[in-house]
């Protein structure tokens, strides 16, 4: 479940949306072959080249540009006018002091400098690191258990795959959050449930202690949609490495460790960056369920609710941008060192 | 073939984009400022219960067939979402045309020019027969800012049949101390079921108010300041502590969990589950038809000694200064708090009415439950302190980290005097800024 | 992108095995599904009994919950409805539309610089959101589309979410070139390519991406809550909340009826639509 709510990226409550895990443009297939004429009835000539061909060919390459310039017209725009510019506008605000009310004054590194001292933010990065580090791993543990147990073929597999997709869709939306604030409340379910055992309960949403891992139980529910992408992956090793592995006498065992695991490294790379991401950026559960204040006594404040506290709650935009930004670097950072470790652990076949 | 038709399709896809795109825009663009006719369109904000609304709706009713070319939208939300929804109205000059504000809001904005100087609208809002004390909250900077729906004050509501179950006498809330208080929850927590208290968490930014007051401090200085001093905080938290040990008020999540419910109808008296709970004045109809029961009002404990109580204009109109309509917004104020026809209907929902021409009128149409919270504060009104600091801009923060700090010293993960020190730098922060 | 590249088949392995295999997958559906399946008897169960009785099977029935919330905000919980619709409807058009242009591009045409383009779109989805919405909330105010629907509508017609671009890309990717250079040997322009031939070709990552966009957008509260904030103009996501905030303690049954008939477009989506939601996801993952 991640949630990047906002014209930006609506939140994808399923599938983790991203880069493949090589971060370059699926080269294979689409080379352009230099010189390749695609044009209707133009000259295919092969030999040297005349300078009225050159230009022809020139001006070909330059309507050609033309036209995927067109075709990319909408996104271009967008691009600079919903994200490119307020990059920089939020860079540029976020070195002033700004509250919408009167124009900006700049202020230096003043916010940055008031970031490191403030003892909320410094929590806030505490939470939303716990967050991320507990509950992407429990999340992609249990999707890979599941796309294992499923992959060997089961019958029923598709409806197994649905039940246990369907809580990714709903899980960014405020109806689940709802539900979850009632069953981990004083009166809720899960301590209905535990009375029935004789454990006395307590309302797991109120409590500092625990009401962060309502949240991590939350996202782990969400296991779906990186399932169904391992199950895809697990589909893509040939059988007959298995069929090789269990001639020479291998266990279940050694054939996951050996086989399995180090092929399907790449798609455990691509879930990994992108629930990251996805983490990183979560808000909606956790603003519903603590009522919007990250509490209590802030133990659910994500570092993207302490932000909206910040800029739209006090209207502090300049330090609010500053927060942004420093959440830009520290994910860029995370995901160029995912990137980065990748080179260890990631295993291409190819 | 080729380019020529190549755009001349594109711009067909694209037309029809935007089409698709202006018709959602245009079926849900918010309201517009002026009806087409000469009509003037305000828009008018406040929080409260679906009661409150409808009382209110029917205000807005009588005060459009008094005035034909004047349309008042309402807009209305519950007490917790309002101020966040305000601060962004106001941020994108999108702000309601005529708001209602309560506590230090009003300078909180008014020092930011937010708000219009009622002075300039004093032809067609008269505030003349308002009472003064009232009107003071109102006005800070040398402007007036902001007049008061009406007048309460802050004190303890108490529910006897609660008391009567748990075999407890009533206090004589003109002699109670604070010892006096924590010996009676204690005994309504001894014969109380599971699930009751003996007083919901005491802890907000009024009872630490009425409680330094008492003991020669205040909140603010009137310069703007902290007044409330470290050992004050200390000894409350250390009475809040032992209550919540003896189980005379709820354990700590239980009161964390019914901090962002704030409806009369979501507290623990409202759901006839505490026998006493602190609360603003004019709820009091509202938390008896909740909780059914035939709950009183008292004297907050300790005012014997020094008086911490004060009166309070319980919501202040103010105009928004950036309205296109300020004569039309002030009249329909002037309607709010000095008709007759609106008394009746809001009756003291917003407070005992600061007009004491409109006090003497609804006096008669007032049902029990009202008659009480009137009276309740016609009794009270000459024992109280004079009024207290108006917070200063920044102040407003105070209640998010008094809740944050209660929860850290009910969940014992802070002691009283941790507490006490973070509130005081915390506030004194959030009002230098 | 047919179920064959996806399913495995049906395994063998003792018959023991495979019963406590499925016994363990269906009690873990089981725990998974229960919270939801829990909401839906809750809603049909007096606000009373919610709190006294965990099991499934409400011993009393009642359709009141649906009735009084479905009344008990300022507006009939319809109205919301439409309002959250006509967004998200608004944004699946845009986003068809201009996604599936800027897909063609880099997936059929070749032109300078189509390469850095791409890397640039594919580093936009990993932007925090958080990073755009302060300016873009000062632009859209000083434009004065705070507090209308324009804010989450129009970007979706510039090809905001770059992630459904990617989505198309690879599928197009899968289309056999040799349609494009036949129709291009005719005489057609890159237009026609795009409109009659490779469109209609798309149609299953058009339908994902439809799918998706309307979940997203339906369930997306963080820029509704910001961009919208005129009671009047509440889409579902913030009502709901606005509903826990006022009646929270007392109207549990109420709540979750409106919570269950918030998310009953998804579950019908996804009824309807899931083989192309989970082949969608897949093919993202592939390389």
């Amino acid at each position: 479940m991640s949630d990047r709510g906002g014209t930006g990226m609506p939140s994808p409550p399923a599938p983790a949306p991203g880069p493949p895990p090589h971060a370059q443009p699926p080269a294979t297939g689409q080379a352009p072959v230099a010189g390749r004429p695609a044009a209707a009835g133009s000259v295919r000539g092969r030999g040297p080249d005349v300078p009225p061909r050159r230009r022809r060919r020139a001006s070909f390459a330059r309507r050609r540009d033309r036209v995927a310039y067109v075709f990319l017209a909408p996104w271009f725009i967008g691009m600079v006018v919903f994200t490119i510019g307020p990059i920089f506008a939020s860079l540029y605000l976020s070195f002033t002091d700004y509250t919408l009310l009167s124009p900006p004054k700049w202020l230096g590194f003043d916010n940055y400098r008031e970031m490191l001292d403030d003892p909320r933010l410094r929590k806030s990065l505490v939470v939303t690191f716990q967050y991320v580090f507990v509950s992407v791993p429990l999340q992609l543990i249990l999707a890979l258990g599941l796309a294992m147990l499923l992959n060997r073929g089961v019958r029923g597999l598709a409806i197994y795959r649905s039940v246990f997709y369907l809580p990714s869709l709903l899980a960014g939306s405020v109806s689940i959050a709802i539900l979850w604030r009632q069953i981990f409340g004083n009166d809720g379910l899960i301590n209905q449930v535990l009375d029935l055992v004789g454990i006395e309960g307590t309302s797991w949403v109120a409590h500092p202690d625990f009401a962060l891992g309502t949240l991590v139980l939350l996202n782990a529910w969400t296991f779906g949609a990186p399932m169904v992408i391992f199950l895809a992956g697990l589909r893509q090793i040939p059988q007959m490495y298995y069929e090789a592995a269990a001639v020479d006498g291998a266990g279940v065992v050694a054939r996951f460790f050996r086989i399995t695991l180090p092929l399907l490294t790449p798609v455990i790379f691509f879930n990994l960056v992108l629930q990251m991401i996805g983490a990183f950026q979560s808000f909606t559960q956790a603003f519903v369920i603590s009522g919007g204040q990250g509490g209590p006594a802030d133990a659910t404040l994500l570092y993207t609710l302490y932000l909206y506290d910040r800029g739209f709650g006090s209207f502090e935009m300049g330090y609010a941008s500053a927060m942004a930004w420093s959440l830009l670097v520290v994910i860029a950072a995370l995901t160029a060192a995912n990137f980065l470790l990748a080179k260890r652990w990631v295993f291409y076949s190819d | 073939m080729g380019n020529t038709s190549f755009r001349r399709r594109l711009v067909g896809v694209v037309l029809a984009g935007v089409t698709a795109l202006a018709s959602t825009a245009c079926g849900l663009t918010g309201g517009d400022d002026g009806g087409g006719d000469g009509t003037v369109q305000l828009r008018f904000s406040w929080w409260g219960n679906n009661d409150r609304a409808a009382a209110t709706q029917k205000v807005i009713e009588a005060f459009q067939a008094a005035n034909p070319n004047i349309r008042v939208k309402g807009e209305f939300a519950d007490f917790n979402g309002y101020f966040d929804k305000l601060a962004t109205q106001v941020a994108s000059n999108d702000a309601p045309d005529v708001i209602t504000m309560g506590g230090a809001y009003p300078r909180e904005y008014g020092d930011r020019g937010a708000l219009l100087d009622l002075s300039t609208v004093k032809g067609e809002l008269n505030m003349d027969r308002l009472d003064k004390a009232a009107l003071e909250n109102g006005y800070f900077s040398g402007k007036q800012y902001g007049v008061p729906s009406g007048v309460n004050t802050y004190a303890l509501a108490a529910d006897p049949e609660v008391f009567a179950k748990a075999g407890v006498p009533l206090p004589d809330d003109s002699t109670w101390t604070w010892d006096d208080f924590v010996r009676i929850a204690q005994q309504l927590a001894a014969k109380l079921p599971e699930g009751s208290y003996g007083i919901a968490d005491p802890t907000s930014m009024e009872t630490l108010t009425i409680f330094a007051r008492q003991r020669g401090e205040d909140m603010y200085t009137a310069d703007g300041k902290l007044a409330i001093s470290k050992q004050t905080l200390v000894d409350w938290w250390t009475m809040a502590t032992g209550l919540r040990d003896a189980k005379a008020a709820p354990p700590a999540q239980v009161t964390a969990e019914l901090v962002t419910q704030t409806g009369p109808e979501q507290t623990l008296i409202g759901r006839g589950l505490a026998g006493m709970q602190f609360q603003w004045s004019n709820l009091l109809t509202a938390l008896r038809k909740a909780s059914g029961h035939q709950l009183i009002m008292l004297r907050a404990p300790g005012e014997s000694t020094r008086p911490g109580m004060w009166l309070q204009a319980s919501q202040l109109y103010t105009i928004n200064a950036r309205t296109k309509h300020p004569k039309e917004a002030a009249k329909f104020v002037d309607f709010l708090v000095n008709s007759e026809a609106a008394g009746k209907i809001i009756l003291i929902d917003r407070g005992v009415p600061a007009n004491s021409q409109v006090r003497d009128v609804i006096q008669p149409d007032l049902d029990a439950d009202s008659a009480a919270a009137a009276d309740f504060v016609a009794k009270a009104a000459p024992l109280v302190g004079p009024p207290g600091a108006i917070g200063p801009t920044g102040s407003t923060d105070s209640v998010d980290i008094l809740n944050r700090l209660n929860a850290e010293v009910l969940f014992n993960r802070m002691t009283p005097e941790k507490a006490a020190d973070e509130f005081l730098k915390q506030l004194t922060a959030a009002i230098t800024k | 992108m047919t179920d064959a590249t996806i399913d495995p088949p049906v395994g063998t392995g003792s018959r023991g095995r495979r019963i406590s295999k499925h016994a363990l997958l269906v009690a873990f559906g089981v725990v998974m599904l229960y919270p939801l399946l829990w909401m839906v008897s809750s809603s049909v169960k007096p606000t009373e009994l919610i709190f006294r009785d965990p099991s499934i099977w409400p011993s009393r029935l009642t359709l009141g919950n649906y009735v009084d919330g479905w009344s008990a905000l300022a507006h009939p919980f319809h109205y919301y409805l439409v309002n959250s619709a006509l967004i998200a409807i608004g944004a699946v058009i845009g986003n068809l539309l201009s996604c599936s242009l800027a897909a063609y591009a880099f997936a059929r045409l070749k032109f300078r610089g189509r390469k850095f383009f791409f890397a640039a779109m594919l580093a936009t989805l990993m932007l925090p959101i958080h990073v755009l919405i302060v300016p873009q909330y000062v632009l859209f105010s000083k434009l004065g589309w705070i507090n209308t629907t324009l804010p989450l509508v129009v970007p979706k017609f510039f090809a905001h979410d770059a992630f459904f671009i990617f989505l198309m890309v690879q599928f197009i990717r899968q289309l056999p070139r040799e349609l494009d250079e036949a129709a291009l040997m005719d005489g057609c322009g890159h237009f026609r390519i795009y409109w009659r031939i490779i469109i209609p070709l798309s149609v299953p990552a058009l339908t994902t991406s439809a799918i998706f966009t309307f979940i997203w957008t339906w369930n997306d509260f963080f820029s509704q809550l910001i961009f919208l904030t005129n009671p009047d103009l509440y889409t579902v996501p913030v009502a709901l909340r606005s509903f826990l905030d006022a009646q929270g303690e007392t109207n549990w049954g109420q709540l979750f009826a409106m919570s269950i008939v918030a998310l009953a477009p998804i579950f019908g989506f996804f009824l309807a639509g899931q083989r192309y939601l989970t082949q969608g996801l897949a093919t993202t993952g592939l390389k």
